[in-house]
C-alpha cells in the first residue's frame, strides 16, 4: 500500500533554523547593548521599557534569551521529526528493491497507515536495520522527552536534562548524517 | 590604530561618560526638587487634619543607592494616623523614560508614583502620576501593564482627590468595634 500524501512544504528546515538562531541571538545581544547604552545616556526607550531599571533590563533580556533557546530547541526537534517522517513516507512510496528498511517501513505503514509512532515505529526500526547508528538514535530518543516538555508548556518539573540549542543541533545532525538522510536544506 | 587616534578615542569616551554623569545628576536634582514639592502638596492636602491633630507628619532620612549615581540621602515622609503609618518612600531616578519613582506604603496596600516628563502628559510641566495601586481590599489598577502591552494610556495625575483615593485604598478599612 502506498502512502497517499502530499507534503505541505511548510515544515521547518533544520539548517535554516540553526542559521536564524545565530542571527536572532546576535540581534538580541546588539539590541540589549543599544538599550543599555541609550538608557545610560538618558535617551528615550521604546514604551515597553518604561519604568524599568538597569537590572530589570538584564532580567528581561535573559528571559528573552532563554525563550529563544527553548523555541529554537523545539523547532530543531520538530524539524528532525518532519525529516524522519517524510523520509519514512518516501521509502513507503518508492520502495527500492533490496532495501530492507524500505520494506520494513512499508510493512509498518500497511498496519498503522499515518498513525506511525516516531519512536517505536521509525526510530526503533532504524536501530534494527542500521545498528551503526544505535547511539545517535538512542540520544535522540532521550531528547524527545525534553521536546515533549517544551511542546506541552513546560509546566511540570522535568526529571531529565535540559538541552541547549547547540546540543540539539549536534544530536540531530549526527543522527541525520549517520542515517544518511538529507536534512531538508 | 595610531597613538593619536587611540588618545582621541579615549578623550571622547571620557567626555561621553562625563555627559552621562551630568545627565544623571541633572535628573536627580530635578527629581529631588519634585519630591520636596510633592511633600509640600501632601501637607497642604492634609492641612486641616494636621491642624486638628488627627494626623501628624514627619520626615526621616533614607539612603538610596543607584548604579550611576551611587549612594545619596533623601527624606521619607511619614504620615501617622493613630497607630497606622503611611510612608511616602522615594525610590530613585534611574528608570527608563520617567524622571523618578516614589512608592506610597500603607498597611493594606501600596501605590506607585512616577514623575512623568511634561512631553508625556497633557500638562506643560513634569507631574506626579499614579502608575499602580495595589490594595488588599478593593482597587487594583495597573496602568503600567497596559503601557507595556502597547496600550496608549495617560496615567492619572496625582492631585488632592487621587491622593485621598490612594490613602483610603492602602490604609486599613475602618471597622467600628464598639
Amino acid at each position: 500500500m502506498k502512502a497517499n500524501f502530499s507534503p505541505s512544504g511548510s515544515q521547518p528546515h533544520f539548517e535554516s533554523i540553526w542559521s536564524c538562531y545565530g542571527v536572532s541571538q546576535n540581534s538580541l545581544i546588539a539590541y540589549r547593548a543599544s538599550i543599555l547604552a541609550n538608557f545610560k545616556a538618558g535617551k528615550a526607550l521604546p514604551a515597553h521599557f518604561t519604568g524599568m531599571r538597569e537590572r530589570q533590563f538584564e532580567e528581561y533580556f535573559e528571559q528573552c534569551r532563554k525563550e529563544l533557546d527553548y523555541v529554537t530547541c523545539l523547532q530543531l526537534l520538530s524539524a528532525i521529526e518532519a525529516i524522519l517522517r517524510l523520509d519514512f513516507l518516501g521509502r513507503v512510496n518508492k520502495l527500492r528493491p533490496n532495501s530492507k528498511i524500505d520494506q520494513a517501513f512499508r510493512d509498518i505503514f500497511e498496519v498503522k497507515t499515518f498513525k506511525v509512532n516516531l519512536e517505536e515505529d521509525i526510530l526503533d526500526k532504524w536501530k534494527e536495520y542500521k545498528p551503526a547508528c544505535v547511539n545517535e538514535i538512542g540520544t535522540l530518543k532521550q531528547i524527545l522527552r525534553f521536546r515533549n516538555w517544551l511542546a506541552h508548556g513546560r509546566y511540570w518539573q522535568p526529571r531529565f536534562p535540559k538541552y541547549a540549542p547547540l546540543q540539539v543541533y549536534t544530536i540531530g545532525k549526527n543522527l541525520l548524517d549517520c542515517l544518511q538522510i538529507l536534512n531538508g536544506t | 590604530m595610531t597613538l593619536h587616534e587611540f588618545l582621541r578615542q579615549k578623550k571622547s569616551l571620557s567626555e561621553a561618560r562625563n555627559d552621562d554623569k551630568l545627565y544623571w545628576k541633572a535628573k536627580q536634582h530635578q527629581w529631588l526638587s519634585a519630591v520636596k514639592d510633592l511633600y509640600g502638596d501632601i501637607q497642604k492636602w492634609l492641612q486641616s487634619s494636621i491642624k486638628q491633630g488627627v494626623v501628624t507628619v514627619k520626615t526621616t532620612p533614607k539612603i538610596i543607592t543607584e548604579p550611576y549615581l551611587g549612594s545619596y540621602e533623601v527624606e521619607k515622609l511619614e504620615i501617622q494616623v493613630g497607630e497606622e503609618t503611611v510612608s511616602i518612600d522615594p525610590q530613585g531616578v534611574e528608570l527608563a523614560n520617567v524622571l523618578g519613582e516614589v512608592m506610597i506604603y500603607g498597611q493594606a496596600g501600596q501605590a506607585k508614583l512616577w514623575l512623568m516628563p511634561a512631553h508625556h502628559t497633557d500638562e506643560n510641566k513634569n507631574v506626579w502620576c499614579l502608575v499602580s495601586l495595589f490594595a488588599n481590599v478593593s482597587d487594583i489598577m495597573d496602568s503600567l501593564a497596559n503601557l507595556r502591552k502597547g496600550v496608549k494610556k495617560t496615567f492619572p495625575v496625582l492631585d488632592r482627590n487621587s491622593f485621598a483615593k490612594i490613602l483610603m485604598s492602602i490604609m486599613q478599612p475602618n471597622i467600628d468595634e464598639s
